[in-house]
């Protein structure tokens, strides 16, 4: 039966309808026979009764009637006989009534019958006295007395056997209502004694297994609960543990931040410093430009100037060719001179001489007429070279206006992207100031977490105890409340202990953490001996239970299975 | 010839030939020639070529109305043609011929250098080995100023049938009789 699964409630419920359900059949049973019995009783009163009275006034009315009859059969005196008649209209009228009333209450067949019969032999009866009556006034009263007893008589006594015969039946009848109520009132002692008697002990079975079942999972709960505080205290220590460290760990970083914000602020400092040097730069490279366009300038005017020296340069030099022309013209005819002298012989000395001397002296003109040569053409590879020099600088002039014109678009851009890089750090500022909002309100939180776990504990060891007393209140003994308070208490000083002092170094989180660790690490390992101690224990503490020790035991063992819940922690 | 000589009083071989010398350049060697064989210096002329003449013929020139012809040391010498050059000059010279008549010749050279007075000590004989020209056109070897110059016998090298013919053909006849006189 899956009992089990129903809820407290509803096992109560099942218990109350149960005994609900024996009481309304005990009370229908009840009402039916009470009112069988009851009905019974009103017939009797209601109908018996009343008929049996009439019946008896019926029979006494005959009586009177007869008494009338032989009055009148044995006095003479009309005046009286007139009384007498009118005395037997009286007793008739009455036994009329009597007789209405029998018809009125008659109910079964049979008294119907019965009366029918009554009503034929009175009606024989009475058309008898009424013979006689007449015969006693008209014949006289022997014929009457002898009709008296030859018709009146055997009628009359017909009529009372009739009327016997009913009185018989409506006593037999009320004897049979009463036979009737009286077995009818057994069969209800009865009912209600078996009924009762089993709705008392099936309740109190379904009583009985209800309270164990309830208390069965009461323990268990209990047990769970225990288990769980436990758990609980670990946690609460490890949240407290935690909330400290995070508490550290916001302080550092708020130090942090303070030292991201200082150099922020250097950092702006270089940059604002960064913007007005590229500005500089931006302009220094404008002027290096306008000074490399001035340069190109007079490079393209001192081309021109080299040129001019380089057409005069060829027009100085064709004049030494002319010089020199005339130098060697000079020569030739110095030397035709001295052959003419050596042919003049004696008398060509002097002019030997002379001529010797213009030759020298064109040889001379020659000379420096050659040097003067070679060193315009000096002049002329040295000015082109010198050209040549210079359009090389302007094309270096040309680089440099270009590099200039680079340089001062960098630095246009260098100096947008400072511009940019001010914001962005502005930027920077605004969420630094903001995550040291959230730092400071982070350590603050940590601290209240921190604070709301030791309540955590503190409420934890209240729950402790309040499950042992849960386990005294199921089964009258504390299940393993004491003993894990204990024990949370003293990891939660330990904890504690370890962390006020500590500066939230890495190593105080560790041994934090490995306290924290190894208790759960028993739990987890300790698990069957955990049980066979919580056997123990209940076994040790039996006596107050219902149950039997041994029993119990078993059936704790049973209704908490630890192995199957514990294995997930 | 040898009765110029002797007419001068030269008499030992170098004391014959100590007297002033024109000298002139010929590719990198200098060459000397007697002043008295030089008629006179002029500055290279327009040449006029001559059909079926030697190499060493180069034409002939007009001087003063004088129709003369041009030799090419260079080519006589076997030495490689040189460009003109603006110091390339003729040095006419006057000489006598086999046949003993007086002509007028120029002789392209590369460059006319100076008119040396080369004493008798300066001259020395012909080696018989090393030079270009055949050792008989060559009177001797002057020390000039360091420089070795070779002293050329002009009448023996500018010789021959051609050189005969052409003075011929080039001298008017009407010249001829003043040059045999000269020769006299």
């Amino acid at each position: 039966m899956n009992m089990d699964k129903l809820t407290v409630g509803q096992k109560i419920m099942a218990i109350v309808l149960l005994l609900a359900f024996f009481l309304g059949f005990t009370v229908i049973l009840n009402f039916f026979f009470i009112g069988k019995i009851s009905g019974a009783y009103s017939r009797v009163l209601e109908s018996e009764v009343p008929k049996l009275a009439a019946m008896q006034s019926l029979t006494h009315q005959g009586a009177n009637m007869e008494r009338c009859l032989f009055n009148m059969l044995t006095i003479d005196n009309p005046a009286r006989l007139n009384a007498l008649a009118g005395k037997m209209a009286g007793i008739r009228s009455k036994a009329n009534e009597n007789l209405m009333e029998i018809e009125a209450l008659a109910r079964s067949e049979q008294e119907k019958n019965l009366f029918r019969k009554l009503m034929d032999s009175r009606q024989t009866y009475r058309a008898a006295y009424e013979r006689v009556a007449i015969m006693i006034r008209e014949k006289g009263r022997n014929e009457a007395m002898n009709h008296y007893g030859a018709v009146l008589r055997p009628a009359f006594d017909a009529y009372q056997a009739c009327l016997e015969e009913l009185v018989a039946q409506s006593q037999e009848q009320s004897k049979k209502q009463g036979a009737d109520a009286a077995s009818a009132g057994s069969i209800v002692r009865l009912m209600s004694l078996g009924f009762g008697f089993i709705g008392i002990v099936v309740g109190a079975g379904l009583a009985l297994f209800i309270r164990r079942s309830i208390t069965r999972s009461i323990s268990h709960i209990a047990e769970c609960l225990g288990v769980g505080a436990e758990q609980t205290a670990s946690a609460a220590a490890q949240v407290s543990a935690s909330s400290q460290a995070v508490a550290e760990g916001a302080s550092q970083q708020a130090a942090s931040l303070e030292e991201t914000s200082s150099s922020l602020e250097e950092m702006a400092s270089m940059v604002k410093r960064n913007m007005e040097n590229a500005g500089r730069a931006c302009d220094l490279a404008r002027d290096t430009r306008s000074a490399g366009d001035v340069g190109a300038r007079d490079m393209k005017e001192m081309g021109t100037a080299m040129d001019a020296i380089k057409q005069s340069s060829a027009e100085i030099s064709k004049i030494i060719k002319t010089i020199d022309e005339i130098a060697f013209q000079t020569n030739i005819l110095a030397l035709n001179a001295a052959v003419e002298a050596a042919r003049a012989g004696e008398a060509g000395m002097g002019f030997a001489v002379v001529a010797d001397e213009v030759r020298n002296l064109a040889q001379r003109s020659a000379l420096s007429a050659r040097e003067t040569a070679g060193k315009i053409s000096q002049a002329l590879d040295r000015s082109e070279n010198g050209v040549q020099i210079s359009q090389k600088v302007a094309r270096s002039l040309d680089d440099i206006i270009a590099k200039a014109r680079q340089v001062d678009e960098l630095a246009a851009e260098v100096a947008a992207a400072s511009r940019e890089q001010a914001q962005g750090i502005e930027q920077i500022n605004v969420a630094v100031s903001q995550m040291d909002k959230v730092t400071q309100s982070n350590a603050s939180n940590a601290e209240e977490t921190a604070s709301a776990s030791e309540e955590l504990n503190s409420q934890t060891v209240e729950f402790k105890a309040m499950v042992a007393e849960l386990g005294r209140l199921v089964n009258g003994i504390a299940i393993a409340g004491g003993n894990v308070k204990q024990e949370v208490k003293k990891r939660h000083s330990v904890v504690l202990a370890a962390h006020p002092k500590g500066n939230g170094s890495a190593q105080m989180k560790k041994n934090a953490e490995k306290l924290m660790a190894v208790p759960a690490g028993k739990n987890n390992g300790n698990n069957g001996n955990g049980n066979g101690k919580a056997a123990n224990r209940v076994s040790g503490a039996a006596g107050a239970p219902l149950i039997g020790t041994a029993e119990k035991a078993e059936k704790l063992e049973e209704a908490i299975p630890m192995t199957r819940d514990f294995s997930d922690f | 010839m040898s009765a110029i000589l002797e007419a001068t009083g030269i008499l030992t071989s170098q004391s014959r030939l100590a007297d002033k010398y024109l000298t002139f350049a010929l590719g990198h060697e200098s060459y000397g020639i007697p002043v008295l064989k030089v008629r006179e210096i002029i500055r290279l002329l327009d040449i006029t070529p001559i059909p079926q003449m030697p190499p060493y013929v180069r034409g002939v020139i007009n001087l003063r109305g004088k129709v003369i012809p041009v030799i090419d040391l260079r080519a006589k010498f076997d030495l490689e043609k040189a460009e003109r050059t603006e110091k390339t000059c003729i040095i006419v010279v006057r000489l006598t011929l086999l046949s003993g008549a007086m002509t007028q010749m120029g002789l392209v050279v590369d460059a006319v250098e100076e008119v040396v007075n080369i004493m008798a000590g300066d001259i020395e004989d012909t080696p018989s080995f090393g030079a270009s020209v055949s050792t008989e056109n060559i009177l001797g070897m002057a020390k000039v100023k360091g420089v070795v110059k070779t002293l050329l016998d002009i009448d023996r090298i500018v010789s021959g049938q051609v050189v005969e013919q052409l003075s011929r053909g080039a001298v008017p006849a009407s010249s001829r009789p003043s040059v045999a006189a000269m020769a006299s």
